[in-house]
């Protein structure tokens, strides 16, 4: 299992979330230093 | 005919089981008080089981399951968390993503939650429906409340994605407004302190809270500036450099040790003046939070209460804090605020869209029963339970057990208490007590060692005569769950004479006529009661103001330390004879400790009970 895990993660994990980094930080790490509310729109409610 | 929901919370910390019949909550539990394993995660069948049990009916009268959360939205965030960290989580991805992924993993939770109802035989499984985490918390909180309309706030450590949101109820409706996500969360905010401190994620919260006052905040500008930025409306972005738990399987790392001067302190080891400060620091930052996202609750809504779920809103200081603001009239907070409370939660608002009314609404109260929602026993079962144990006991009429009780009460003794239905939620609010009298400046220190063997930096928290409430603490509105902190009222506070103690010696310190309730800052975690909400308690604490004038109790949760409160008269008396509690009231018997035999265990029994 864990030799699968590895490869999984380097050759899949790791350049998806570089990629995915580039156009847009799902956990929005970064700091929107003009913003003036960190509240964003209600996601409850819809579907999955 | 009447409609029935079951509500089911599980696989992560306290699972738990909440049955609503027509919209209002019947019989609730978490699994831990029949596992006896503090915060068990497992399938809750017991509880389940007890639900079903309590109303004589079977799964086939059951119309739908309510599951507390969406396994497969918050598997997405997993991935995400797990993609998004690459290529620094390799371990965090080796031990999530099997737990996730296999057969009866947590991305199957609701196939596994059908086949476990399966297995149980309890009956016929109808439809189960998800409901996601915060919407669960926010049912819990709104359906239940006396309030017609609220603004709704829940604030917890991470459902799926949400940690904090806002909802608008208006009668059987909750209307989500806005929302913050993970990884930015003032639960887990709390939680890195409460792990930096030494204790534990999850159940330490509550100790470190009981630690701020000790302390100065002298670290809050330090988190506002590196570790949560916070807007004035409440809303907050957190630095994740600092923080482990995107990566790994722990919350904080080096660069927390780096900001806050060293490693974190070694669970159980000596406590010093950086933890008081930490603690301090957190609380500050936290109701500052709280405050602010209160504040953007009332003017998003218009409303004047506020409804409060989620583990953060069993944060009793931030609550009072709310409270005194006057942002809002009234405060509501949920009992079961934490996850146990999504079982119920998930239950309501499925009934409410299955059209259920919410009937209460204009009593003035509200559904929750008192939070007795739990198992009772009556009379013939404990008589059966003390013949077959061969247990000496006192029958009495139940005046004269009350007079009894508090007259042990008075003279000093501490008195076991287990009446009616068990309390769901984290606390014992009267039904499964250890009481004593908080008159007694040395009945902090002897509880803590007779009971719970260990020296105590809390004290206890205080129950009083919801009339008489007033006289005793600066409390704008009742408290009938424990949820919020006041000050003790001035009439109650004596001048403090110096006695050079420092640190956790200051607990020792008398500063008001109920020492064992009172804290180092002179506030106390109180809790109203009134004839209705539970009528046994309620004459307890009447009949101890008739002997001596003070209309209030020292309560504190029937268990060692360790243990989930005890459930059944087996549990109670267990816990009886294992530490040195005088006297057990347990229904209509009266049980003295000088009268029982000498009790043995085979086992070390205090070895077998985890560190909490
Ligand atoms: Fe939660």
């Amino acid at each position: 299992m864990a030799p699968l895990l590895l490869f999984t993660y380097l050759l899949v994990a790791t350049p998806l979330g570089w990629a995915s980094r580039l156009v847009h930080d799902p956990l929005t790490r970064r700091r929107r230093r003009r913003a003036t509310t960190y509240w964003t729109a209600s996601s409850e409610g819809r579907g999955t | 005919m009447s409609e029935l929901v079951l509500g089911i919370s599980a696989f992560y910390h306290d699972s738990a089981a909440a049955l609503v019949r027509d919209g209002v909550p019947v019989a609730a539990a978490q699994e831990e008080r029949f596992t006896r394993k503090r915060h068990d995660p497992s399938f809750p069948a017991q509880a389940v089981r007890y639900c079903l049990d309590e109303l004589g009916v079977s799964l086939g009268d059951v119309a739908a399951v309510a599951y507390y959360e969406d396994p497969r939205l918050k598997f997405r965030r997993v991935l995400a968390t797990l993609v998004g960290t690459a290529p620094t989580g390799f371990t965090s991805f080796r031990e999530t993503l099997p737990r996730w992924l296999r057969a009866d993993g947590k991305l199957r939770a609701v196939q596994v939650v059908r086949r476990e109802l399966e297995s149980a035989e309890l009956g016929t499984v109808p439809e189960i429906v998800v409901r996601r985490h915060h919407e669960s918390h926010a049912a819990s909180a709104f359906f239940p409340s006396p309030y017609r309309s609220a603004a709704v706030l829940c604030v917890d450590g991470v459902g799926e994605w949400a940690t904090t949101t806002l909802w608008h109820g208006r009668d059987t409706a909750l209307r989500p407004l806005a929302e913050i996500r993970f990884p930015h969360s003032l639960g887990l905010l709390y939680s890195a302190f409460t792990y930096f401190c030494g204790f534990k994620v999850d159940s330490g919260e509550y100790k470190l809270m009981g630690l701020a006052p000790y302390g100065r905040p002298r670290y809050a500008d330090l988190i506002r500036e590196r570790l949560i930025d916070v807007k004035p409306d409440g809303s907050f972005h957190m630095d994740m450099r600092y923080f482990e738990y995107l990566r790994g399987q722990v919350m904080t790392g080096r660069a927390f040790e780096k900001l806050f001067g060293g490693p974190r302190r070694t669970p159980e080891g000596p406590l010093t003046e950086r933890e008081f400060d930490l603690a301090a620091s957190v609380q500050d930052v936290t109701e500052e939070v709280m405050l602010g996202l209160a504040r953007t609750a009332r003017e998003r809504t218009g409303e004047s209460t506020l409804c409060l779920a989620g583990g953060v809103a069993l944060n009793c200081v931030a609550n009072g804090k709310i409270v005194d603001s006057g942002l809002f009239d009234e405060v509501w907070v949920q009992p079961a605020a934490g996850d146990a409370g999504g079982a119920l939660g998930a239950a309501l608002a499925v009934a409410m869209d299955r059209g259920a009314a919410r009937g209460h609404v204009g009593s003035g109260r509200d559904a929750m029963s008192g939070a007795l929602l739990g198992p009772a026993f009556g009379d013939a079962q404990i008589a059966d339970y003390l013949r077959s144990r061969r247990i000496p006991y006192h029958r009495l009429d139940p005046e004269r057990l009350v007079d009894d009780v508090a007259a042990a009460l008075a003279d000093g003794k501490i008195v076991g208490w287990f009446q009616d239905r068990m309390e769901f939620g984290p606390r014992a609010l009267g039904a499964r007590s250890i009481l004593g009298d908080p008159r007694d400046p040395a009945m902090q220190s002897a509880m803590n060692l007779k009971i719970k063997f260990r020296e105590s930096f809390r004290p206890f928290a205080p129950a009083v005569l919801a009339a008489e409430a007033k006289d005793y603490f600066d409390l704008r509105q009742e408290s009938p769950y424990m949820l919020l902190v006041a000050q003790v009222a001035a009439a109650q506070q004596v001048p403090v004479t110096e006695t050079g103690a420092t640190g956790i010696d200051l607990l020792r310190v008398r500063r008001s006529t109920i020492p064992a309730v009172t804290h180092v800052d002179g506030s106390a975690r109180v809790q109203t009661v009134t004839p209705d909400s539970n009528p046994a308690y309620h004459k307890l604490l009447t009949a101890f103001r008739a002997r001596t004038g003070c209309p209030v109790l020292v309560n504190t949760s029937f268990n060692v330390r360790g243990e989930p409160i005890v459930r059944s008269p087996h549990d109670a008396y267990t816990c009886f004879m294992r530490t040195n509690i005088d006297m057990l009231a347990i229904g209509n018997f009266l049980l003295h400790k000088s009268e029982q035999p000498a009790w043995s265990e085979e086992s070390d029994w205090r070895a077998e009970i985890p560190l909490d």
